[in-house]
């Protein structure tokens, strides 16, 4: 079976009760993904490819009919969660994290990270003590949210008619 | 590697100005202009690959990537004019050496023009 797109996203409760949902577990890596393999529990192959910057997120639907519908069910994960009010200490905070090449969700709680000893190091080192938790983790892969934007002067140049 | 998703967001946004225009058949978009700042974090050369393959199946397919490269600027509290920086590893006026954080250019991703191209159409019976 393969899955080349993202159909469409899915809440909790079911609408359809004769079309049986199948959760396929990806980690948060594996949402970052283009293409991978997987074992459905009734044993069917999963192939997933999918188009260049699409990204996979908690109950994307990536294969429906009448009588199935798969979709993500990403793995909660160990994380860790501190802040500060100074804003310079927290963009140092995300700064080093990110040397240390980890994945950070930056949001109203402050910087998230996964859990593991340099990172908690890190935290530590500024004199901030992380919280554990562990959830659903799926941080931007945008950097800075870059993206292009219209100039100020923007416009749009068309030949003379034939 | 994130030229990609920065391609992307640039297809998605000629995309959106096309929707808003009445384009006619025998048209299409030639070439896209683009301003990218040396400080803004994307390499050239990987846009325009990254481009080609943001492109494909899009409102702008085939269309060229335009790429001016902008040298970042910043203003110098010495000299207390815009000066160009030294270079995107030494943030200084490039005059006077004075470093400066009060950047005025260099960080741009911006679409400047978009111009469009006419292709004569195949019309069916032609011989």
């Amino acid at each position: 079976m393969l899955c080349d797109r993202v159909l469409r996203h899915i809440d909790e409760s079911p609408t359809d009760p004769a079309q049986q949902r199948i959760g396929v577990s990806l980690t948060w890596l594996e949402c970052r993904s283009r293409a991978m393999k997987k074992t459905l529990p009734d044993g069917t192959i999963l192939r997933i490819i999918l188009p260049p910057a699409v990204r996979l997120a908690h109950r994307d639907v990536i294969y429906e009919d009448a009588s199935r519908l798969i979709y993500v069910d990403l793995q909660p994960v160990a994380l860790l969660t501190a802040t500060t009010p100074d804003p310079a200490k927290l963009a140092t905070v995300a700064y080093e994290l990110g040397n240390l090449h980890l994945p950070i969700e930056l949001s109203p709680a402050g910087v998230t990270t996964l859990a593991d000893g340099p990172a908690i190091a890190v935290f530590r080192q500024h004199g901030l003590e992380p919280q554990e938790q562990t959830r659903r983790f799926n941080p931007l892969l945008l950097p800075n949210g870059v993206s292009f934007a219209l100039a100020t002067d923007f416009t749009i140049r068309r030949p003379a008619a034939w | 590697m994130h030229e990609l998703s920065v391609a992307q967001s640039l297809v998605e946004l000629v995309s959106e100005q096309l929707a808003q225009l009445s384009v006619e058949p025998d048209e299409r978009v030639g070439t896209i202009f683009v301003s990218v700042g040396k400080l803004s974090g994307i390499v050239p050369a990987a846009l325009s690959s990254a481009f080609a393959v943001a492109a494909k199946e899009s409102a702008v397919s085939g269309a060229v990537l335009e790429i001016e490269e902008i040298h970042p600027r910043l203003w110098c509290t010495q000299c207390l004019a815009e000066r160009d920086v030294r270079s995107v590893q030494s943030i200084c006026c490039d005059e006077c050496g004075q470093p400066g954080n009060d950047l005025r250019a260099g960080r741009e991703l911006l679409v400047t023009s978009i111009e469009f191209v006419r292709e004569p159409q195949n019309a069916a019976g032609d011989s």
